[in-house]
């Protein structure tokens, strides 16, 4: 205890590797295409919580906006978990939480000219309960959390072009595989996060537009075929995408991938 | 490294000269191959703090315990290029490395530890473009090889295997044709007096170029030769030459 006083933060990190040690395994396959032959466009664009438009190979979003409970959200207050708590070691917490983010945007093409309309909302339904002296159960690795994000990309304002987006498990909340899909009634493009070899960059000087990289993406699949990737993660953001797709599935894909990119993170 | 009889036989071994720790700008040479200066480009470092890709059990935990941890990226890049040639070719070689960790950012302010980070996933990519030729360039080679690495998923093996890179893997292309590159890791040594040991990890020792069922050369980085199967035409020798020297030549190598 004496150590307890002296040295907080040590001290739980002693006790989280002894929990660590007796915790469940949790195992996922991983596999590595190699798709050379998708283009690859950098992502550029302001990083606000109130304004993040962004631009992209032919594409850009406008009108971006958010509604403010997207913004501002309040924390549920649990009197267990202030109670159930010694020298800072907590003997149970729970964590329940809503969180929205509820926002829509303009893709805009080459010329000025607007693409798709799309409407988005995520919602994360947070539930987890953690027990130190007790088995911990399912619900510490979120299974009883819910986590999913809807979206409706409407194409060249005709409602026969309209795609809906189904995502579940993108803000990591749970220990399962982050994807989703996006339909239209009669095709289906399938997404998850997942590490593919790409091509680094297009610039034909001094050989460079040889390189490919590993990197960590929300890879589209089409006819089992990967037919576009974007990055997960915000540093060096790029876009990839096959060349000879059909217009209607290039602007679909961008929008999607607009989507993913433009979301917040929820699970914090 | 022990080479196999069967191969050594046939093979013609080349020591790399002037090599050192092959990080330095010297050129080197081994066989009838030599090259240019080095010429190297920034090793740039950047981070960030970023988005969550994946919630591991140990950020659970410290999110129960109510210390603040954020994901945070970095990014190791380094280029360099240079000229290999022998009496009748040369090729120009642009190399590229990448590596990108994402981590666990746990600040902790304590005077004997200020912050603490725990690793997440990381990706490394070793790419590189050959420029081929007698007079002038006439054939354009990509080389490829990646590693990933995510020790929660392979919490059933050891601490050292649990965090060893996964997946490693590569290839050298023009198009038409292509040569895999596999990386070979030894666990069982033979020490001076005869003795076997086997190592609780891995240890990457070579890296063997091969066709579906023919190995065609193999890199030995410890021992820094390159053996090479004597009955390849001249132009296969001087693309696995190539990559050779690019792979002895990086600065932040990881397998």
């Amino acid at each position: 205890m004496l150590l307890a006083k002296h040295i907080p933060i040590l001290y739980k990190l002693l006790v989280i590797t002894a929990v660590l040690i007796c915790s469940e395994v949790y195992a996922q396959a991983i596999s590595t295409p190699i798709e050379t032959n998708l283009t690859p466009y950098r992502i550029k664009g302001r990083q606000s919580p109130f304004k993040r438009n962004i631009s992209f190979a032919d594409y850009k979003t406008s009108s971006l906006s958010r509604t403010f409970g997207s913004i501002f959200y309040i924390n549920n207050i649990n009197l267990i978990n202030p109670v159930f708590v010694i020298e800072g070691i907590p003997l149970k917490r729970i964590e329940k939480q809503k969180r929205k983010d509820i926002f829509h945007f303009d893709l805009i093409g080459n010329e000025q000219t607007k693409i798709a309309s799309i409407e988005c909302s995520a919602f994360l339904k947070k539930n987890e309960t953690f027990r130190l002296l007790r088995t911990t159960d399912s619900s510490f690795w979120g299974t009883k959390n819910t986590d999913i994000l809807m979206a409706v990309i409407q194409l060249n304002n005709d409602t026969a072009g309209q795609w809906n987006l189904l995502a579940s498990n993108l803000n990591a909340s749970k220990q399962d595989d982050q994807k989703g899909k996006i339909v239209n009634g009669r095709e289906e493009i399938s997404f998850t996060i997942t590490n593919v070899v790409l091509k680094e960059s297009t610039d034909a000087l001094k050989g460079k537009n040889q390189f490919s990289t590993l990197n960590m993406v929300y890879a589209f699949y089409y006819n089992r075929n990967i037919i576009a990737a974007v990055s997960v993660k915000e540093a060096r953001r790029k876009f990839w995408i096959l060349g000879n797709l059909s217009t209607e599935l290039k602007d679909v894909v961008a929008a999607a991938s607009a989507i993913l990119t433009i979301r917040q993170n929820l699970y914090k | 490294m022990a080479i196999p009889e069967e191969f050594s036989k046939q093979a013609t071994k080349m020591q790399i000269n002037g090599i050192g720790n092959g990080s330095g700008n010297r050129p080197i040479s081994f066989g009838n191959y030599k090259t240019s200066k080095i010429k190297r480009g920034w090793n740039i470092a950047s981070s960030r703090y970023d988005r969550n890709t994946r919630v591991s059990t140990e950020e659970r935990l410290l999110r129960a315990f109510k210390l603040n941890n954020k994901s945070i990226t970095v990014t190791n890049k380094d280029k360099f290029q240079f000229k290999l040639q022998t009496a009748t070719r040369f090729a120009q070689i642009y190399v590229m490395e990448r590596e990108v960790t994402e981590n666990t950012h746990l600040e902790i302010n304590n005077r004997f530890i200020n912050s603490w980070d725990i690793l997440k996933n990381a990706q490394y990519s070793f790419s590189a473009a050959i420029l081929i030729g007698k007079d002038s360039i006439t054939d354009q080679w990509q080389v490829v090889m990646y590693a990933d690495k995510e020790p929660s998923n392979n919490k059933e093996k050891n601490v050292f295997e649990r965090n060893a890179w996964q997946h490693e893997d590569g290839f050298v292309t023009n198009g038409k044709d292509t040569m895999t590159i596999r990386a070979v890791k030894i666990d069982k040594v033979l020490s001076p007096s005869g003795k076997h040991t086997t190592m609780p990890f891995a240890v990457m020792k070579a890296y063997e170029f091969r066709t579906t069922d023919e190995v065609y050369a193999i890199v030995d980085t410890f021992g820094k030769i390159i053996w090479m199967y004597n009955e390849l035409d001249e132009q296969t020798m001087f693309i696995i030459a190539s990559v050779s020297s690019a792979i002895m030549l990086r600065r932040n190598g990881i397998f």
